[in-house]
This record gives C-alpha cells, sequence and structure tokens, in this order.
C-alpha cells in the first residue's frame, strides 16, 4: 500500500509514530508480500514522507496548539518532580514562617509595621528563584538523557518546546505565590487596596520570576560541566540576605545600602510592599520592570540559540 | 558423569571433577578504606565540591553577620563570637546533605550492589563514605573558624578550641551517619538535596545559633533551646569563649544522634540485603 492510496488521517499527528505492536508484526509476517503493511505502516509512511514544513507544523495554529500539549506534558513533570515542589513551595514557605518567629519582632521594632510585609513577599520571590533552579535541573537532566533531542527530531514546531517552558514556568510561579500569599495571611500579611492590588502582587512575582527564569535557561543550555546549579543556589542566598524584606537598608553598611535596595529583589519586595501596606508603588514597579528588561535583553536569545544547540547536540 | 568400577564390580557414578578454585583474595579493611576514601574524595574535588564546601560557610557567614551584627553590637554582643558555631554547625548539615546526595547516586547508579560482590569488608564503603564526608566537613570547619576570626571570633583556650572542634566533629558525625542513610532509602537522587533542606532551614533558623532564646515567643522558647543545633551552638559558644558548656546535653544528643545514625544505617544495609 502506498502513501498515494492511504486514506488521510486526520487525527493530529504530533509525534513519531510507535512500532507496530507484535500483533501487527504477524500480520506482516504472514501476509502474501512476504513484507505486509499494516495500518501503521500507512501513517509511519504518511509522517515520515510528508513535506517537512507540514510535518513540523509550522503555522501559527499548530504552533499553538502543540505548544498547549506540550505546556501539559511540561506541568505533569512539575507535580510529580519532588524537586520543584519541596524547592519551589515548601522550602520558600518554612523560610517565610522560620523568619517570622525568629527575625519578626525585630524587624517589627525597627520598621514599625509588621514583618510579614517584608518576608512575605520575599517569599514569593524566593519560591520563583528557587523553583527556576529545580527546573534547570530537570533541564540538564532532560539534556544528558536525549529527551531534547528526541523532541527536536519530531515533528514538532521548533518554538512549542521552548514555549511550552515558558507557559509551564508563569504557572507555576502564579500557583506558588498563590500559595505563599495565603499561608502570608496567616501570620498577618494584609492587602489594604483589594483584589487589584493582589493581581498586582502576583503580576511582580510572575514579572520577575519570569525574568529570573530567562536567565536561568540561558544559563542553563550554555554550560555543560559548570556547577551551574550550585553557582546560582549561591547567587539566590545572596540575593535572599541582602535585600530589603529581609533587613531594612540602614541595617546594613552606609557602602553597600545603594546596593542592597537597587538590587532586583528589592525593588520587586518593595512595589509588593507598597500594594499591600501602601506606599510608593510606581518607582520600585518600574525598577523591578527595568531590571527584568535587562535580564530578556540579556538572556533571551542566548537561551533560544542556547536551547536549540542542546537539542540538537545532546 | 564419568563411570568407574568399584571394588564390589558395581559400576558407580564417580562426582564430576570440580576445578578447586582458588582462595578469593580478601582485601584488609585499611587497604579498601583507603580506596575508597580516596576515590570518593577525588570525586567529590572533581565535582566541584571542595569548592563548595569553602563557599558555603564564607558566604552564610557574612549573609547572617552583615545585616544582623548591627542589632547585637547596640546590646554588646560580638556577633561574630556569637555566630561562629552555628556556621561551622550548619557546615556540618550541608556535609550530611552531600553526604545523603553522594549516597542516593550510588545506590541508583549500583554502585553498592557491585561493591557488595567485592572481596572487601561488608562495613568498608560505609566507613570510607563517612571519612570523605567527614574530610569535606574539617575544610568547611577550618573555613568557617577563619572566616570568624577575621570578624573578631577568638579561642579562649587551647582546651577550650579542642573541645570546640570535638563538639563540631561529633555533630557532623551523627548528622552524617543519618544522612547517608536517608540517602540510600529516598528512590530519587535529584529530590535528596530539597528534601533535606527544609528540616535543616528549620534547625538552624529555629535555634539560639542566629538569635539568643529570649528573642523568640514563649511558646516555641523551649523547643528552640533544647533542640540539637542550640545545644551544639551554645556549647561550642561557651567552650570557645571559656564559658560554662553545658556537658550533660551535649553528651546525650551525641550519643542519641550517633546511635540514630547507626540503627538506620543498619536498617539501611539490611533492605539492601533483602533485594
Amino acid at each position: 500500500m502506498s502513501t498515494s492510496e492511504a486514506a488521510p488521517d486526520t487525527r493530529p499527528r504530533l509525534f513519531a509514530v510507535d512500532e507496530p505492536n507484535s500483533a501487527e508484526r504477524k500480520s506482516a509476517e504472514h501476509s502474501d508480500a512476504g513484507v505486509g503493511t499494516t495500518p501503521r505502516d500507512t501513517e509511519r509512511e504518511i509522517v515520515t514522507s510528508a513535506p517537512t514544513g507540514e510535518a513540523r507544523g509550522s503555522g501559527f495554529g499548530s504552533w499553538m496548539r502543540q505548544s498547549a500539549i506540550l505546556t501539559r506534558r511540561q506541568l505533569l513533570v512539575l507535580v510529580r518532580d519532588r524537586g520543584t515542589l519541596f524547592e519551589g513551595l515548601v522550602t520558600p514557605a518554612f523560610t517565610m514562617l522560620m523568619l517570622n518567629v525568629v527575625l519578626g519582632h525585630g524587624m517589627e521594632l525597627t520598621t514599625g509595621h509588621k514583618a510579614a510585609y517584608g518576608i512575605v513577599p520575599l517569599a514569593i520571590l524566593i519560591g520563583s528563584m528557587f523553583g527556576s533552579l529545580a527546573g534547570a535541573v530537570r533541564l540538564t537532566q532532560e539534556r544528558r538523557t536525549g529527551v531534547l533531542t528526541r523532541l527536536y527530531v519530531m515533528p514538532v514546531h521548533r518554538a512549542a518546546e521552548l514555549t511550552s517552558r515558558v507557559a509551564a514556568e508563569l504557572v507555576r510561579i502564579l500557583a506558588t505565590s498563590t500559595v505563599l500569599l495565603i499561608i502570608g495571611f496567616a501570620i498577618g500579611f494584609r492587602v489594604t487596596h483589594g483584589v487589584g492590588s493582589v493581581l498586582g502582587i502576583l503580576g511582580i512575582a510572575l514579572l520577575y520570576g519570569i525574568a529570573f527564569s530567562t536567565m536561568v535557561l540561558g544559563l542553563a543550555v550554555a554550560t555543560v560541566n559548570f556547577p551551574l546549579v550550585q553557582g546560582l543556589a549561591l547567587l539566590s542566598t545572596l540575593l535572599m540576605f541582602f535585600n530589603t524584606g529581609f533587613a531594612p537598608a540602614s541595617n546594613y553598611p552606609g557602602w553597600m545600602q545603594p546596593l542592597v535596595r537597587h538590587q532586583p529583589m528589592s525593588p520587586a519586595i518593595e512595589a509588593m510592599r507598597g500594594l499591600s501596606l501602601g506606599g510608593p508603588v510606581a518607582r520600585p514597579l518600574a525598577e523591578t520592570a527595568l531590571w527584568a528588561l535587562v535580564l530578556f535583553a540579556v538572556f533571551a536569545v542566548p537561551a533560544v540559540r542556547g536551547y536549540t544547540r542542546a537539542a540538537r547536540n545532546s | 558423569m564419568s563411570r568407574s568400577l568399584t571394588r564390589d564390580g558395581l559400576v558407580a557414578s564417580a562426582p564430576p571433577v570440580v576445578a578447586s578454585a582458588s582462595p578469593r583474595t580478601r582485601v584488609s579493611m585499611r587497604s579498601a578504606v583507603g580506596t575508597l576514601t580516596g576515590r570518593a574524595i577525588r570525586a567529590g574535588v572533581r565535582e566541584g565540591d571542595l569548592v563548595f564546601a569553602i563557599v558555603s560557610p564564607l558566604a552564610f557567614f557574612v549573609c547572617f553577620y552583615v545585616p544582623l551584627h548591627h542589632r547585637f553590637s547596640t546590646v554588646g554582643v560580638d556577633y561574630a563570637q556569637y555566630l561562629t558555631p552555628l556556621i561551622v554547625i550548619q557546615a556540618g548539615l550541608f556535609t550530611g546533605i552531600v553526604a545523603a546526595e553522594n549516597a542516593a547516586r550510588d545506590h541508583a547508579a549500583g554502585v553498592r550492589s557491585r561493591l557488595m560482590s567485592c572481596p572487601i569488608p561488608r562495613v568498608a564503603p560505609l566507613v570510607a563514605r563517612v571519612l570523605a564526608a567527614m574530610s569535606r566537613n574539617l575544610v568547611s570547619l577550618v573555613v568557617a573558624v577563619v572566616i570568624g576570626t577575621i570578624f573578631g571570633f577568638r579561642f579562649e583556650s587551647v582546651g577550650g578550641g579542642i573541645g570546640f572542634i570535638v563538639m563540631a566533629c561529633v555533630f557532623a558525625l551523627g548528622i552524617v551517619m543519618i544522612c547517608d542513610a536517608v540517602g540510600f532509602v529516598l528512590p530519587h537522587p535529584e529530590g535528596v538535596a530539597a528534601v533535606l533542606m527544609v528540616p535543616q532551614l528549620i534547625l538552624v533558623m529555629a535555634s539560639t545559633g542566629v538569635i539568643p532564646a529570649s528573642g523568640f515567643p514563649h511558646w516555641i522558647a523551649p523547643v528552640v533551646r533544647n533542640q540539637p543545633v542550640s545545644v551544639f551552638a551554645d556549647a561550642m559558644r561557651g567552650a570557645a569563649g571559656g564559658g560554662s558548656v553545658g556537658a550533660m546535653a551535649v553528651v546525650i544528643w551525641s550519643v542519641g544522634m550517633v546511635a540514630v545514625g547507626a540503627v538506620c544505617i543498619v536498617a539501611a544495609g539490611r533492605k539492601q540485603l533483602g533485594r
């Protein structure tokens, strides 16, 4: 049976068709021609003989459809990955609770308001950062085990896999930020300006989180032997202790205060604090957006190129 | 089967001739432990573990000291003297996490099964892993004391210094033994560090290593005072500064941790043999 005689298969074919099962193989072996073709063989021929553009699904519609399927895959992996769950949600939640117990009273005396207004935004950002690091570990494993290459050679839109990773990160950040915000309410964090402020806080978390994820992805696909995750974990830890959510800027040495005030986490924390407690929002929000733009500008293109290279060469 | 004629004239089946196998060469405990420890240390150096052992106590000292020393200096407390024991203890906890990761990785890769078929004492791989972890801990301990000294930490006496180091090593030994067994039991090597970070975080933050017990809410203060990190931190601070050590609590926790570690390792070993 040739490809021209085969009835067109209307089902979406995103992935290469599996090998025929044993029953199909037997029917092929016992056919008159000795080679035999099963419906599954025909399907494989249709897929493999299709023009590259069609097989890949070069249109916008197929990109979106395939991205949705791969996003679902990424989210299933996320849910089943204990490391991501712990680093992106459990650890930040415990960090929030412990910081509130240990430093809450002292911060309240220093700042004049509840420590939760600094600690909860800090925990939300920690969740974004450490979840991204767990994602980097997973990406490295997928690269090492050849999953990226298998996806690369399948008839899937080139951009779909990368888009799905970004979409899954957005969902993860939104989900963990919401949970951490709910836990924050239990330790005294309140939003005084209604639902808009809550959405604003989640929006800042998404902006910061996706910018950080882009940086992590860009570095993860660019490095092979360097202990990237340990290095980034160390950087994240330093950022976590040297910001205005952990302690007021006045607690740091004079020469360090500008660094503490303007490192990426501090403006995001200040913007969240402004939205919840009341206070300036526009300037810290603009600074957060600027940091996000810088990270996108520096790491977005290397991330895309490096990802393609990693998929091709792994 | 070969046939032979007996004295009675009956034909009997002779047992098949088996080539006498040379007795299995046994490697001495010392040699096996030395080789395996060397292997583990070299692997750690190659994978950047040594760098992490040096950088992590340095980073955490700076992270705690810079934002919080201001609060302590106002009440006349030298925060470097107060904080250094905690950084040493935290280095022990990190060593435990790394030991758990290594144990899990070895287990997943089938290294343990292969070693069990080698002519070495059964306990040699365990002793080697613990020694490798302790050597890593020693590096972190030295770095922590050096960074503390730069910021103002001092030993008041030689005896106090020795006591400080012994307590740090005993704590690390107990933690490494427990974590080694945990790493053996957890099914996925990738998730080990993430899972163990949470108890590490709680033990460090809810301890008298960061701030005194009086700084905690009254409902949690008794727990904070009597948990192992606090007991060791207070004792090590006392030993370094020439104050009271609270030896009874330290001995109880030391014996308890090492005993629990030993039980965990035996249980994990039994699980391996049962497979």
